[in-house]
C-alpha cells in the first residue's frame, strides 16, 4: 500500500504543479480558453487520444469485458474509427473556420457561422446538459480508482481526485488541460505497456487465460454475444461512434486550438498509437473474468482487483494511476468545454460582449470552480452503475442534436440560418422521444443516436433547400475564405 | 474446431488490424488534402 500512496502522491504533485505553471501563462480569456492556439502535433495527439479514452473505457468497458469476455474488446474496435474520422473530415475545415470567424468553441462556431445567437446559446445549453452527467460519471470513476489505490472511502477519493482536477483546470484553463493530457497519456501508455504482459505472465500465459474462459463459457471468446454486444450493435457502433466523435465538442475543439492544420498527419499517427494502447487495457477485464469467474460483486472493480491481487505494488500503482489519468484527462476537458459554453458562449457572446477581458477571465475561472463543485456534489448523491451507458446517452444526444448543422456548414454555403435554428432543437426532441418511447421496436443508445444523427443531417439539408439564406454578407465573405 | 487461444488471437489480430487499416486510410486522405492545397498554391 505504501507504493500506491507514493506513486499516487507523486502523480497528484505533478498535476498541481501543472496547475501553477499553466496558471501563470493564462493572462487573457483567449489564452485561458484556447491556449493561444499554439499547440503542436504531439500535444494535440496526446490531448485528442487521452480525452477520447475515458475512465468509462478503463473502468466501465473493463467491467463489461469482465462480464462478457472478448466481445468487450471487440466493442472498442469502432472507437478507433471514431478517432480518425473527425480528423480527416473536420480537422482542416474547422481549424480554418476558427481563424476566419474568430471563434473559440463548437457552439461559438455554429452560432457565428449561421449568424444566430439562438444557435450559439442553444448548442451551449445542450453541451452543458449532456456533459454535466458525464462529468459526474467521470468523478465516480475517479472515486472508484482512487479508493482502490489509497484504500480510502469512496467519498474521500472522489473529493481528493475531484479537487485536483478543479484546481489545475481553474488555474490554467485549456493549457492545463493540454499539458496534463500529455502527462496522463504518457502515464497511461507506460501502465498498459508494462501491466498487460505482466498480467498475462502472472496468470500462466495467454493460452491458460483462454482455456479458463472457455471452461466457464465458450461464448466469452467470440466477436459478439447475444445480449449487449450483438452483431447488430457492434455494426451500428461503426457508424455511431465516428458521428458522435465529430459532434463531440470536447474532441473537435482540439482542431480549433492547434497551431496549423498541416500538423494533422502527425497528429493522426501519434493519436492512433496512443489510443490503440489505451483501449487494449480492456483485456485486463477479460483476464479478471478468467481468474475470478463471476465472483466479483462490482464489475467496475474487476481491473483494480486483478491489478492489486496479481501485480507487483509498483506496477499495480502505475496501472491504477493510469486509470485515474484516463478519468482525469477526459473530465478536465469536459469541465473546460462546459465552462467555455457558459462563460464565453452564453454570458459573453449573448449578454456582456463589451466586458473587460480581465473581468471575463475571472468569471471564467469562477464558473469553472462552480461546475466542478456541482458535479462533485452530484457524484456524491447517486453514482450510476455502469459508466459506459451513461456516457453513450450523452454522446448520442450531442450527435443527434447538431451533427447535421456542424458537418454541412463545414462543406456547404447553402446551409441556411433558418434550417439550423429549426433542425437543432427538432433533432434533440426527436432523439429523446425515440430513445425513451421506444415505440415497441427497442432502440438501443447506439440505434437511437445513429437514427438521430441521420435525422439531423437530413432535416438540416432539406430545410436548407426550402428556406432562404439569411446569413449576413459579412459572415458569408468570411465563409468564402474557407469554402 | 479452433482452440480457445487461437480464437482469442483472431480477435486481437482483428483489433490491431482494424486499427492499422483505419490509420492508413485516414493518413492517405489527409495527404490528399495536403496535396490539393499545394496544387492550388495556397
Amino acid at each position: 500500500m505504501v507504493w500506491y500512496w507514493i506513486i499516487g502522491l507523486m502523480y497528484a504533485g505533478v498535476c498541481v504543479y501543472l496547475g501553477f505553471y499553466t496558471g501563470k501563462k493564462a493572462t487573457s480569456t483567449k489564452s485561458y480558453l484556447i491556449g493561444d492556439r499554439s499547440f503542436g502535433p504531439f500535444v494535440i495527439a496526446c490531448t485528442w487520444a487521452a480525452t477520447w479514452v475515458s475512465a468509462s473505457c478503463f473502468l466501465g468497458a473493463g467491467g463489461l469485458s469482465y462480464r462478457y469476455g472478448w466481445p468487450g474488446l471487440v466493442s472498442l474496435v469502432p472507437w478507433l474509427g471514431g478517432l480518425v474520422f473527425p480528423l480527416v473530415v473536420a480537422g482542416k475545415r474547422l481549424h480554418l473556420f476558427t481563424d476566419a470567424l474568430n471563434v473559440v468553441s463548437i457552439a461559438d462556431y455554429l452560432g457565428t457561422r449561421v449568424d444566430s445567437k439562438f444557435v450559439r446559446s442553444f448548442v451551449s445549453l445542450i453541451v452543458i446538459g449532456f456533459y454535466v452527467p458525464v462529468i459526474m460519471a467521470q468523478f465516480k470513476g475517479a472515486g472508484v480508482a482512487t479508493a482502490a489505490l489509497m484504500n480510502i472511502p469512496y467519498e474521500w477519493a472522489v473529493l481528493g481526485a475531484g479537487l485536483i482536477i478543479v484546481f489545475y483546470n481553474t488555474m490554467g484553463g485549456f493549457r492545463a488541460d493540454a499539458y496534463s493530457d500529455v502527462f496522463q497519456s504518457l502515464v497511461m501508455a507506460l501502465a498498459v505497456i508494462i501491466a498487460i504482459p505482466s498480467v498475462i505472465w502472472a496468470l500462466g500465459g495467454f493460452n491458460a487465460i483462454n482455456l479458463k474462459l472457455a471452461a466457464q463459457d465458450p461464448g466469452l471468446i467470440a466477436f459478439t454475444e447475444p445480449k449487449l454486444f450483438t452483431l447488430e450493435n457492434q455494426l451500428l457502433a461503426f457508424l455511431f461512434v465516428p458521428g458522435v466523435a465529430l459532434a463531440g465538442p470536447i474532441y473537435t475543439v482540439r482542431f480549433q486550438v492547434m497551431r496549423d492544420w498541416r500538423i494533422l498527419k502527425k497528429v493522426l499517427i501519434y493519436a492512433a498509437i496512443f489510443s490503440v494502447l489505451f483501449n487494449f487495457v480492456v483485456f485486463m477485464g477479460v483476464a479478471a473474468r478468467a481468474e475470478y469467474g463471476l465472483t466479483l460483486k462490482n464489475a467496475d472493480m474487476a481491473i483494480p482487483t486483478l491489478v492489486m491481487d496479481k501485480l507487483h505494488p509498483i506496477l499495480g500503482a502505475l496501472l491504477i494511476i493510469g486509470i485515474l489519468a484516463a478519468m482525469m484527462s477526459t473530465t478536465d476537458s469536459l469541465m473546460l468545454v462546459v465552462g467555455t459554453a457558459l462563460a464565453h458562449d452564453i454570458l459573453k457572446k449573448s449578454y456582456w460582449e463589451n466586458i473587460e477581458d480581465r473581468r471575463m477571465l475571472m468569471i471564467s475561472r469562477t464558473i469553472m470552480i462552480l461546475i466542478g463543485f456541482i458535479c462533485l456534489f452530484l457524484a456524491f448523491v447517486k453514482p450510476p452503475p455502469f459508466l459506459s451507458l451513461l456516457l453513450y446517452f450523452g454522446l448520442g444526444g450531442m450527435g443527434a442534436s447538431f451533427l447535421g448543422p456542424l458537418l454541412l456548414t463545414l462543406y456547404s454555403k447553402k446551409i441556411t440560418k433558418t434550417a439550423c435554428v429549426i433542425a437543432i432543437p427538432l433533432s434533440l426532441v426527436f432523439y429523446i422521444v425515440i430513445y425513451f418511447k421506444q415505440f415497441g421496436i427497442g432502440f438501443s443508445v447506439w440505434k437511437a443516436g445513429l437514427i438521430g444523427m441521420v435525422f439531423s443531417i437530413a432535416v438540416t439539408y432539406i430545410l436548407s433547400l426550402i428556406t432562404k439564406q439569411t446569413i449576413s454578407e459579412e459572415t458569408m465573405k468570411k465563409v468564402s475564405k474557407v469554402i | 474446431m479452433v482452440d480457445p487461444a487461437t480464437k482469442a488471437l483472431y480477435i486481437v489480430i482483428f483489433y490491431f488490424g482494424w486499427w492499422a487499416l483505419i490509420t492508413v486510410v485516414g493518413y492517405l486522405f489527409l495527404r490528399r488534402q495536403f496535396r490539393n492545397e499545394k496544387s492550388q498554391g495556397n
